[in-house]
């Protein structure tokens, strides 16, 4: 049987990308047809080649962003007398060079922050979803009974590809939540375990290679071969750039996965980890508080 | 026994959605003071469709729920699916009983009339089934709602599809009872 592929629709909106569902491999009440089995069909590289348009999109849109402010303050620092003209951009600023590197920067760095944010709703939306078919309890006491909460993370409705670990049929026992209590370090972790296996399954149809911790509140996630990134010509500087960009929207997926998971104010920050010849590993460093 | 109300409550405690499917009179003189109430209870009915007595109760509710989570002891070990995410019975006031319903993000309460009486176990256990399967369905429905990207996270649950779906499930529910 055929895997279903994630795959958004594209949104009529434009921008911001749709929410992944899986198509129709869950009805979505109880009075729909047990036909639903039939998986519709869309190719892998769909997303991939959304995400590159979405990435030149918003650089473009910061662009204009950047160039219209600027217009504007010169506008209202250089005519006083309300002459301020939108081709005078040359004149009239102090130090132009200085002015757009600094707003290049900038632009950049809003560029990350929007496509991040979008991960973020992204990746809240996915983990609901994921998160309804393995239940995952909400707020209890911050500590976990010992006999729940063994790493059994099996599915209530079918077991997804978990591959190792106890196949048993327990809810993952989530602690935490509620009037901001902090999640104790063992819930924490299963919280971070769902995220790397079935979450990061769903996405990228494999799981996080990788996961270190220290016990306090600070994970690290490392992925070998991040598919977004196989495409990256090797050994290039440009490359680590188009990387960093890439990487901001797992990113945020990964923080909003977590805020839907309990852990709100996590902190996630992400490392590219190439070398010459695996140009698609990186690393994604959660602190939490 | 019917579906008195439905609330969605998020984890820290903000309300997302209250209904309330009693056709009782919508008056707010509670304690029979004769005071002049109706603009009130319109504005409220409006912001909150939900009758000001059942908020009383729901809040009460919410509070067990709460202590119950806290201790922690309301997991039935092994469960699954919607029976891992079912709380039970929270308490009984005014003639209603309140039933809770947890999962990562919000907890569900429903309000449920009182009609059978204290002998017949099994039709109340019969009936709580029921209930936990309803609010099972209004969580999908939720989750559902949320799928949506325009809607902002964490705030008050405007779908009209939800609204549509959780009206279905409650007549579903009481023709049943």
């Amino acid at each position: 049987m055929a895997a279903p592929v994630t795959s958004p629709a594209p949104s009529a909106a434009g921008g911001l990308p749709p929410p992944h569902t899986r198509a129709s491999s869950a009805p979505p009440s109880a009075a729909a047809p047990p036909a639903a089995t039939e998986h519709e069909h869309v190719a892998e590289c769909a997303y991939e080649y959304l995400l590159a348009e979405i990435l030149q999109w918003i650089e473009r849109d910061e662009k204009r962003i950047a160039e219209e402010a600027r217009r504007a303050a010169q506008e209202v620092g250089g005519g006083g007398d309300g002459k301020g003209g939108g081709g005078d951009s040359q004149s009239g600023s102090d130090s132009p060079s200085a002015d757009e590197a600094a707003a290049a920067v900038m632009a950049a760095e809003r560029s990350a922050a929007r496509i991040e944010r979008m991960g973020y709703d992204v990746g809240y939306r996915l983990c609901e979803r994921l998160a309804q078919h393995r239940p995952l309890l909400g707020p209890g006491s911050p500590s976990p009974e010992t006999g729940a909460s063994d790493p059994a993370m099996g599915g209530a409705s079918g077991g997804a590809a978990s591959g190792g670990g106890a196949p048993g049929n327990n809810p993952i026992i989530m602690g935490g939540g509620g009037h901001n209590t902090v999640m104790d370090p063992k819930t924490q972790l299963e919280a971070v375990k769902f995220l790397c296996k079935e979450f990061w399954t769903e996405v990228f149809r494999k799981q996080i290679d990788k996961l270190q911790t220290n016990h306090r509140g600070v994970f690290v996630l490392k992925d070998q071969e991040l598919k977004w990134l196989r495409r990256l010509p090797p050994d290039e500087e440009s490359a680590r750039v188009g990387a960093i960009r890439i990487l901001a929207f797992p990113c945020g997926l990964i923080r909003g996965a977590l805020a839907c998971l309990g852990l709100s104010g996590a902190v996630v920050s992400c490392d590219f980890l190439a070398d010459g010849r695996t140009m698609a590993s990186c690393s994604f460093n959660i602190k939490v508080k | 026994m019917s579906l008195a109300t439905l609330a969605v409550v998020g984890r820290d405690g903000a309300p997302l959605y209250l209904r309330d499917f009693a056709e009782g009179d919508n008056d707010g003189d509670l304690f029979g003071d004769e005071i002049d109430v109706a603009e009130t209870t319109q504005q409220q009915t409006a912001a909150w469709p939900c009758n000001v007595k059942y908020q009383f109760v729901l809040h009460a509710a919410c509070q067990r729920l709460e202590e119950s989570l806290k201790e922690n002891k309301w997991r039935v070990p092994g469960a699954t699916g919607a029976e891992a995410c079912w709380v039970g019975f929270l308490c009984l006031s005014d003639n209603l009983r309140a039933y809770g319903y947890v999962t990562t993000n919000a907890r569900y309460i429903t309000l449920v009339e009182d009609s059978i009486a204290p002998e017949k176990e099994q039709l109340q256990k019969a009936r709580d089934g029921e209930v936990c399967t309803l609010m099972a369905n209004v969580h999908k429905l939720h989750t559902e709602s949320l799928m949506n990207p325009f809607t902002p996270l964490g705030t008050k649950i405007t779908s009209k599809r939800f609204d549509a779906g959780v009206a279905g499930l409650a007549n579903a529910f009481n023709s049943k009872g």
